[in-house]
């Protein structure tokens, strides 16, 4: 994963509510598992790559609460998708990783919706308040970030 | 797959509403910001709310537990999937090699291709991990040692196996290995009459196997076993120089050398809210000398097709790899086929809108599977959230590490 995109996803998992992390955290698989269709099979980079999208899906499969009847279901599908995403990491098997791709690509706009639709309160206290727009530097397009960023400690 | 409203369970949620105003003030505050409180959430599921104990904790984190296992489990059987196929495709070389008058550059190529497959079976044993934890590495497999030899390492024994200490019998002959380090002095060792390993002291830390014989003699390995399915293996380090004798004394002046049985090592997955309500997880060790193509670490022992009699013997060994690897595969889906029962068994929704759990195998079931999941995630907006919106901010930075 490129530093801008990890930059991209910090900046937005210390912005994130409750929903909204469920959709980072699928944005990074599916990330991941494109990411590994593009490397060569025996490399390093698409073992790692596979690697952080099974992590995704632990992720997941960990924060589901078995007491609700819909978290069985994922929890099939989560399962499905290990299972593919070791078949791939075995063998290089890359159709293992598009059956993958189908469970996650299927789920996530769902997710996505129900997250667009909750206002509630980021997770993270005491983050720096991000403003929406570029800021044009030598070279580089980047968001600003004020560096006197002041949290209250010498005031 | 047709979604199917519960009227039942929606009539059960009227009355809960008519009869207990405080039931719509907690279904306000679970849905946490969304806009909506959709009439058409699942009512059980926000019904079981009202029920705060520590037994629904307990049982939750059970559940969860439960869960992981399953995520273990297809995670080495996926795997194990592709070794199957491995092996499969060294069966079919084995065969051809077998088949037919080759030339030397023929078997060599032959074995080329079995020896990379082999090679790719070594790395998936190593490789295979969840949450950074090795798989089929032996690590999540019953431990066991030697205590007073450097020469003996336990290998591995099966569950019937008491844990405990046990003495290696005196009067065991010495164990001969020729250039190759092979053990060979097979004829005495597995004529031998039966012996016991007993402590000869009573005590709850010492156990006794009786009447065990050596059953089986592989590369450097001991079988030990009683006829009656209990087993242990030991693996005896090969002399610096071949040809060459070890004896099975102790290191340390003792008389007998004492194998440490510990039940440890299995993964243990507490699966119920209360104490013994665990399970022991085990995973064997995938390496080549376990699925019998190879007697020791390096290439120079293991099985290959360069001529006509290894590639005799490695057909033969070959169908006994497959048999160790399915094997595998029942006792880890015989594990997720408890672990499965337990996560339905922990689930308190009394009116479920689905069915049980099960494992989705098949494409095409996890296609139709993804599309009816992905239907009842925005219809049950509030559940689906309680139900998997429960991750910490940081663990997800950890998944950017």
């Amino acid at each position: 994963m490129t530093r801008e995109k990890k930059q991209s996803f910090t900046r937005r998992i210390t912005q994130a509510n409750a929903s909204g992390l469920v959709v980072i955290v699928y944005e990074i698989a599916l990330d991941s598992m494109d990411e590994a269709l593009g490397e060569e099979k025996a490399s390093e980079e698409f073992r790692k790559a596979l690697q952080r999208a099974a992590d995704c899906v632990i992720n997941l499969q960990k924060a589901l609460k078995p007491e609700y009847a819909i978290s069985k279901n994922l929890l099939a599908l989560y399962g499905f998708v290990l299972r593919e995403l070791s078949r791939a990491r075995a063998s290089g098997n890359k159709e293992a990783i598009e059956n993958a791709k189908k469970v996650i690509g299927g789920l996530y706009p769902s997710f996505l919706k129900l997250a667009e639709e909750d206002d509630s309160e980021a997770l993270m206290e005491n983050t720096q308040n991000v403003y929406a727009g570029l800021t044009y530097g030598r070279g580089e397009l980047t968001e600003s970030r004020d560096p006197g960023a002041d949290r209250g400690f010498l005031a | 797959m047709r979604i199917n409203y519960n009227t039942t369970a929606y009539n059960a949620l009227n009355s809960l509403n008519t009869n207990d105003s405080n039931m719509s003030k907690s279904l306000k505050k679970l849905s946490s910001g969304l806009k909506v409180v959709r009439a058409r959430d699942d009512p059980a599921g926000l019904a079981m709310s009202k029920r705060m104990n520590m037994q629904i904790t307990g049982v939750s984190q059970a559940g969860r537990n439960s869960s992981d296992g399953i995520s273990i489990a297809e995670t080495v059987d996926g795997a194990l999937t592709e070794v199957h196929a491995m092996l499969q495709r060294a069966n079919e070389l084995a065969v051809k090699a077998n088949n037919g008058l080759w030339m030397e550059e023929d078997r060599e190529m032959m074995d080329a291709e079995v020896q990379q497959l082999l090679d790719e079976v070594e790395r998936i044993a190593k490789d295979t991990e969840f949450n950074g934890q090795p798989l089929l590495d032996g690590s999540w497999d019953l431990k066991g040692y030697a205590k007073n030899s450097l020469d003996i390492k336990v290998s591995g024994y099966n569950d019937e196996l008491v844990s405990g200490t046990y003495l290696l019998p005196d009067g065991l002959p010495a164990i001969e290995f020729d250039k190759d380090g092979q053990i060979s002095n097979l004829d005495s060792l597995l004529t031998d009459p039966p012996v016991s390993m007993d402590a000869g002291v009573t005590d709850a830390q010492h156990r006794s196997f009786s009447d065990c014989v050596i059953s089986d003699v592989k590369g450097n390995r001991i079988f030990f076993s009683d006829g009656k399915g209990t087993e242990v293996s030991i693996d005896v380090a090969r002399p610096m120089t071949l040809p060459g004798t070890v004896s099975l004394t102790p290191n340390d002046g003792g008389s007998n050398v004492e194998l440490e049985i510990r039940g440890l090592g299995a993964m243990t997955l507490q699966t119920g809210a209360n104490e013994n309500q665990a399970l022991n997880f085990r995973i064997p060790e995938l390496s080549l000398q376990n699925l019998g193509l190879s007697t020791g670490g390096e290439r120079k022992y293991r099985e290959n097709l360069l001529t006509e009699e290894s590639s005799e013997s490695f057909l033969n060994k070959i169908g006994g790899a497959i048999q160790y690897v399915s094997d595998i595969r029942s006792r880890v889906g015989a594990y997720q086929n408890r672990l499965e029962h337990t996560v339905n068994n922990l689930s308190v929704t009394e009116e479920n809108m689905t069915s049980a759990y099960s494992r989705i195998m098949d494409v095409d079931i996890a296609e139709e599977m993804t599309q009816y999941t992905s239907q009842q995630v925005l219809t049950q907006a509030a559940t689906s959230m309680l139900s998997q919106a429960n991750q910490r901010p940081s663990e997800v930075l950890q998944l950017l590490q």
